[in-house]
């Protein structure tokens, strides 16, 4: 098993070198109708672009994934390949290691971006089209969403409230995965190929909805989810946060936003919270404890990453509900649960939720706009809300999945756009 | 333990193996350390009037991430002294009685010719190697393939070396020709003990697409080297059992060719060779490899209970047919064992684009992915078996075994096969 080390660095640096990447290329068959292109949501042609590294065609493998998936760099290390490409592939069966897709795209895709300032040439931008779009807020479906009519030869804006766009990628997602810069040059690419992205803007606040329909063809809905939840309440009290705003701090701070933390609980069952124990860890937290209020076998959490939180010593307690936190002149000092046992405390100085997030109020813009049950908003399979012009994808859409799953559906979206104005989609052929 | 020593018209060697001559054969250093690993014989780095080489000599095609599947060289024969190699052959002699040392030679006249036959053999070589192969800067000279091609030159060069030979002589052989039996004959009329071949393939390797250099690369230029390695194996085979197979000819063999591990060395044997040479091989990994090969060759003449190495000897050549003898009645099916089928369906597009459109995909998708053989449309080519990633996951299956041998000799010869829609329209 890998070490923390290892895998900070692996976020910051190439996992293959161009030899490996070559031997682990050349191991690829190429199959026919390949399983992991259909496992992958972004269908990214996974045997051209490793077909592409092993004719020593880098560049080219890089164009493979982003005219799939304009986010491919962030999702090489992102992706829980675990259950999607990797997991699909045929190796499998052989009870050999799958290919290693993951690190392959990253490979490509660090490639392209420590290259492209050199005169490399990019992406290539399809003739011009009469269609301009907008998205609301910043995160990978918006930007997906926004890439793809401008790659198509349209005209994007993205507003997001945020100093920076990203969304998760930039504020949330824990960066031994991805770093917060690993993510801004994400950003930069799509910026150059043409989108337009005004951060610092709150829809309803410095621009009205009204305005938005009356000035665009289309309207994508990529706000993600909200302000963290907490099931019990919390008063205030100092050493209690939920896992979004502590893991923008670690992301910003690193070591420095656990300083003088001795005893940190994190509190949920799901990858969000698996995420928050590792990057304590990772810190050197000395005492890390993850608490769930029902059994292990429910957990959302994805076994891999369990594994590699109870390698870093994380004690586990199940079945425990909180019930109140204990604190001493505002200041945490542990947390009550209800157990099948009774009533137990567990002593800590930092409680993160990872509970779960709020909807956002997107009805507030959009008084008649569909939300499910579970508040999310309903769009049929072209990402179409039930409200002309406006389209939603992403965890505002689907509720929290994968940064792959907004990107598919913020292209998915973008070609429904292109489609109901009789357009062309140049999909999978933006190369040189 | 079998019986792995040999007799190679006269020269006595303890295993089959040879080191090539060539780069890995230039020393007395090199010779020692090789029979030290436990090569049989060494055939000593061309002896001649010395040379100058240039800068840079080698260079690989790298395949599928395995790297040197096929090497090149610009090399020429020894840059050394004739005394010199001659004094390091004795002493090398005197260390390893029992190991053969054959000394490869390429020279011009006939006095030439003559003298450094009597000079090796005063040296105690065991066999001599005339190189009538180098297909690179020796040629051009007159020397090397140049010979090789000329089936009388290479006769009368012979008959100036046997008249003087006292020990035995090969001829080593270019594959630089359209047909090997011609240089092979020739080498057998002029009373050599044997032949050794093939020498290697005129070649370039590549080209460097930045600065245009084929490669392997001088100051701003190149030339056409020779290619050897294990790509150049299956060319080898055919050559060496097209010679020993002739009803003509009956002189030794010594093969080279690609041989890396005792099986490339016992299907050499198989098809005729009385000994094996290897350069790249041990170019690569060392002069250690030969444990492996005689350890290897042993373990599988054990297994199928053969005494000695040379009761291998030829054993393929007896299947080894004319196109016009093979069972034209034979009818091979292909055979999908959808157990170990893991569903990457290689077959299936292999066969769609590239052979006769055999194996369907049609209910592969309720059927965890597994195509399916559509037997009538199925020649037999072997391409699904080929390209499919997994051992024994499509085998080829006699169709009709009970059906009787035919062929096409015997249907031209009884007028059996009378097609009607020809090239020339039936008057």
């Amino acid at each position: 098993m890998r070490t923390q080390q290892d895998k900070l660095d692996d976020a910051r640096h190439p996992l293959l070198g161009s030899e490996h990447a070559t031997v682990e290329a050349n191991r690829c068959i190429n199959c026919y109708d390949a399983p992991c292109i259909n496992a992958c949501p972004t269908q990214i042609n996974i045997p051209q672009f490793i077909a592409r590294i092993s004719s020593g065609d880098t560049l080219g493998a890089a164009q493979s994934i982003f005219a799939s998936n304009i986010l491919g760099h962030s999702c090489a290390t992102v992706c829980p390949v675990e259950v999607l490409c990797e997991g699909a592939c045929v190796y499998n069966k052989l009870e050999d290691p799958p290919i290693r897709i993951g690190d392959l795209q990253k490979y490509a895709t660090d490639y392209f971006y420590t290259n492209r300032k050199e005169n490399l040439p990019t992406l290539t931008i399809a003739p011009k089209q009469a269609v301009h779009v907008c998205a609301i807020g910043g995160g990978p479906a918006s930007l997906s969403f926004a890439a793809y009519i401008v790659l198509n030869g349209g005209q994007a804006t993205v507003y997001e409230a945020a100093p920076q766009a990203g969304g998760l990628n930039t504020y949330g997602v824990a960066p031994y995965k991805l770093t917060y810069d690993q993510s801004l040059d994400e950003i930069a690419l799509i910026k150059e190929l043409g989108v337009r992205i005004q951060t610092n803007t709150r829809i309803g606040e410095n621009v009205t909805p009204q305005e938005l329909l009356a000035e665009y063809d289309a309207v994508f809905l990529g706000t993600g989810l909200a302000e963290d939840r907490y099931p019990i309440p919390v008063n205030g009290t100092a050493g209690v946060t939920g896992a979004l705003p502590f893991i923008a701090q670690i992301k910003q701070r690193g070591e420095k936003a656990t300083q003088g933390i001795t005893n940190a609980l994190v509190i949920g069952g799901g990858n969000t919270a698996l995420d928050v124990v590792q990057e304590l860890a990772l810190c050197k937290v000395p005492q890390i404890a993850m608490a769930y209020r029902r059994g292990l076998a429910d957990m959302s959490g994805y076994a891999h990453e369990f594994k590699y939180a109870r390698s870093y010593g994380v004690r586990f307690y199940e079945h425990h509900t909180p019930v109140r936190i204990n604190q001493d002149k505002g200041q945490a000092q542990g947390v009550v649960f209800n157990t099948p046992n009774g009533e137990t405390t567990l002593a800590t100085d930092l409680v993160v939720f990872a509970t779960g997030q709020e909807r956002h109020p997107l009805q507030q813009l959009f008084p008649d706009l569909a939300l499910n049950a579970q508040n999310c908003v309903v769009v049929d399979e072209k990402q179409k809300t039930n409200l002309a012009k406006i389209y939603a994808g992403g965890d505002c859409a689907n509720g929290g999945k994968e940064v792959v799953n907004a990107v598919a559906e913020g292209r998915q979206a973008a070609f429904n756009v292109l489609q109901s104005m009789n357009l062309d989609i140049y999909y999978g052929r933006f190369s040189n | 333990m079998a019986d792995l020593a040999i007799n190679f018209k006269g020269i006595q060697s303890p295993n089959p193996f040879w080191i090539a001559s060539g780069p890995a054969s230039n020393t007395k250093h090199q010779a020692i350390n090789a029979f030290e690993a436990g090569w049989g014989g060494v055939v000593w780095k061309t002896i001649g009037n010395p040379i100058k080489n240039v800068s840079s000599l080698y260079g690989a095609v790298n395949y599928g991430g395995q790297k040197v599947m096929g090497f090149t060289n610009l090399e020429l024969i020894s840059d050394r002294g004739v005394s010199e190699n001659l004094k390091e052959i004795q002493e090398v002699k005197r260390l390893f009685p029992k190991q053969a040392i054959i000394a490869s030679l390429m020279v011009e006249t006939r006095e030439e010719w003559q003298t450094i036959v009597r000079r090796c053999e005063d040296a105690g070589a065991d066999g001599l190697e005339l190189n009538f192969g180098c297909p690179h800067g020796m040629c051009e000279r007159g020397m090397g393939s140049a010979v090789g091609q000329e089936p009388k030159i290479l006769e009368e060069l012979l008959a100036w070396v046997k008249d003087v030979a006292k020990i035995p002589v090969l001829a080593k052989l270019t594959p630089n020709i359209t047909d090997i039996i011609e240089p092979g004959l020739a080498a057998q009329r002029g009373h050599a003990d044997g032949v050794s071949l093939i020498n290697t393939i005129k070649s370039i390797v590549g080209v460097d697409l930045d600065d245009f250099v084929p490669f392997p690369k001088g100051r701003g230029a190149s030339t056409n080297g020779g290619y050897c390695g294990p790509a150049v194996k299956p060319i080898a085979l055919h050559m060496v059992g097209s010679l020993a197979r002739h009803e003509d000819f009956n002189i030794a063999i010594s093969g080279i060719g690609g041989i890396s591990d005792w099986r490339d060395a016992a299907e050499f044997i198989a098809l005729g060779c009385t000994s094996v040479q290897a350069c790249t091989a041990p170019m690569h990994y060392g002069y250690r490899i030969v444990e492996d090969m005689i350890d290897g060759l042993n373990n599988y003449l054990n297994q199928k209970k053969m005494k000695s190495v040379n009761d291998l000897r030829g054993r393929a050549l007896p299947q080894y047919r004319e196109w016009g003898e093979l069972d034209i009645n034979y009818k091979a099916v292909a055979v999908i064992h959808a157990d170990k089928c893991i569903g990457c369906q290689l077959c299936y597009i292999a066969c769609e684009d590239g052979s006769h459109q055999a194996i369907s995909i049609q209910n592969a998708a309720q059927n965890n992915r597994v195509p399916e053989i559509i037997e009538d449309a199925c020649v037999g080519c072997n391409l699904c078996a080929l390209v499919c990633p997994v051992d024994g996951c499509i085998t080829m299956e006699d169709k009709d075994p009970k059906s009787g041998f035919d062929s096409w000799n015997q249907m031209i010869q009884e007028n059996r096969f009378n097609p009607t829609d020809t090239v020339l329209p039936a008057s």
